[in-house]
């Protein structure tokens, strides 16, 4: 517990801009609503990239619910969300060491593992709660601009997207145990990512990239049943194999 | 209590500990003094586990620590030669934090410590100053309630004052059973209160031994002001002294007594007039 306060306390602020950001981005996701719903032809003559006309075609098809999964699912998670689990993982070993105080830590009569699953399991819940809870608050600003999100199909979608940025958090944490510097793992995990957007937005190549996990492809069905649990599987594993490397670095590591 | 048997540890086949060995009871005061680079914190962090040996064994207690570094770690108590904490914490939570991994920890006594080492407990880790920070670290260590506390560095950054407190400190401890290990550069304050006390250079251990035996042992250098100029053919010679210096300015450097060396050399009723600033 005093492992888990003591990294929630050091992150605190942290979660409490990528909430902000997650709040804003629905906020005025949800205002500017009424107003791209009536002007959807205009709207995409002034979007560059196929994939984001892509995504305003959908609006127009599939209405409110497809709008939110661009604006919570993808731009949520897929920025924001990623963007605080890069800051975060990075804190779990490698800014303990940048700083020196990983001696201090890691002299306490406290096994590696302990230290590692109380760090990471504080951290993947300082992303979770404030996405799923901008996930429900989105419901009553969707009635305010007579729009309604079926319940039981937004916790299916707010799950399964967040387990892209658990995937990226697990990530940044396995390689925050290999590194010294907090901010190289950060910048290598944001950089490899930013690498992924940058190949969605690229007609010929969007099929290469991690982003296609969150595409509203993918998450759009759910509201017709189809949950994809292939994907799913693959982010879970993925996870768990990056978690598998975290504790085997952080146990061989010399301090 | 403590017991290191051929400790090989090297970086990047580095060898940095090389075949260090060394035993230290309980009670004990046992300092570990070398240069710049010797190997004493990594010995240190090869005690607590956060660096693994290459080969070699080390017992704490009964635990052996290479293979159950967890329960090693359960009797020692630790504080760095980095004053490096969470700089955002103020000193009481530092404090609270550190110490709640202990379930012997005497909390009562780390915050009269605080108080005898003029610690603000409100003050933030970031606003104290680097001595400062060394008192709050040796408190946590001091007061974790293990059996065996290992200090890198502990006098590192103490004015004078707080470092004879510090002595006084550990001197308790030990007469409480405390095993007390530490590397210092201080050779003073490991002469006023180490039972014994260890020499590495090059991650090698040169002599093991109790102060008294290792000064014993130690050359000495005495520096003399002669009423009369002597060149070196007239000064006396013998195998356990040497002579450095010209005119009247000498420096005689021997080995055992000085009164010895003395009487050996000029008789009981020689005067020589001597400006002593002895030292091994």
């Amino acid at each position: 517990m005093n492992l888990a306060w003591h990294y929630f306390r050091e992150q605190r602020f942290l979660m409490v801009g990528y909430t902000m950001l997650l709040a804003l981005n629905m906020l005025a996701g949800a205002l500017f609503w009424p107003e791209m719903r009536d002007n959807f032809p205009e709207m995409i003559k002034f979007i560059p990239f196929e994939p984001l006309q892509d995504f305003v075609r959908a609006f127009e098809k599939h209405g409110y619910w497809a709008y939110f999964c661009v604006q919570h699912f993808f731009k949520g998670a897929g920025m924001f969300g990623i963007a605080a689990a890069g800051l975060m993982g990075t804190g779990i070993v490698a800014r303990e060491v940048d700083r020196r105080t990983a001696e201090l830590l890691l002299s306490r009569p406290v096994s590696r593992a302990h230290i590692l699953f109380a760090r990471w399991a504080t951290g993947a819940l300082m992303l979770f709660v404030p996405f799923i809870v901008v996930a429900f608050a989105s419901v009553p600003l969707a009635a305010r601009v007579d729009e309604t999100i079926n319940l039981w199909h937004l916790l299916q979608g707010t799950l399964y997207s967040f387990l892209f940025v658990l995937l990226a958090f697990t990530a940044t944490t396995a390689l925050s145990t290999h590194f010294s510097h907090h901010l190289k793992a950060g910048m290598l995990v944001l950089g490899f990512l930013l690498m992924n957007l940058a190949i969605y937005m690229i007609q010929d190549l969007w099929d290469y990239s991690l982003y296609n996990l969150i595409d509203l492809d993918l998450v759009m069905p759910i509201a017709d049943g189809f949950v994809p649990w292939y994907e799913a599987a693959w982010m879970a594993t993925l996870t768990l194999l990056f978690y598998g490397l975290a504790l085997w670095g952080f146990r061989r590591r010399d301090f | 209590m403590l017991c290191a048997t051929n400790i090989h540890k090297s970086y990047a086949a580095q060898p940095v500990l090389a075949g260090v060995s060394l035993q230290v009871d309980k009670g004990e005061i046992f300092g570990f003094v070398g240069p710049n680079g010797a190997g004493k914190t990594t010995f240190l962090k090869c005690l607590l586990g956060l660096a693994r040996i290459d080969s070699g064994s080390i017992r704490l207690g009964e635990i052996d620590a290479v293979k159950q570094p967890l329960a090693a770690r359960r009797l020692c108590a630790y504080a760095p030669s980095e004053t490096a904490m969470y700089d955002s914490m103020t000193v009481r939570a530092m404090l609270d934090f550190a110490l709640a991994f202990h379930k012997n920890a005497e909390l009562d006594r780390a915050y009269q410590m605080l108080d005898s080492f003029g610690l603000p407990p409100k003050r933030k880790v970031r606003a104290l100053s680097h001595g400062m920070k060394r008192k709050l670290l040796l408190t946590q260590a001091i007061c974790s309630g293990t059996p065996i506390i290992l200090l890198d560095e502990p006098m590192e950054g103490l004015d004078p004052d707080a470092r004879r407190e510090l002595e006084g400190i550990l001197q308790d401890a030990a007469s409480t059973g405390k095993t007390i290990f530490f590397s210092s550069h201080d050779l003073a304050s490991v002469e006023r209160i180490c039972n014994r006390v260890a020499f590495l250079r090059n991650g090698k251990l040169l002599e093991c031994d109790t102060v008294a035996n290792i000064l014993e042992r130690a050359g000495h250098t005495v520096k003399l002001s002669l009423r009369e100029p002597l060149d070196a053919h007239s000064l006396p010679k013998s195998s356990n002294i040497s002579w450095v210096g010209e005119g009247t300015d000498w420096q005689l450097n021997y080995h055992g007594k000085l009164e010895e060396v003395f009487d050996a050399l000029y008789g009981p009723d020689k005067s020589t007039e001597t400006n002593a600033e002895g030292g091994a």
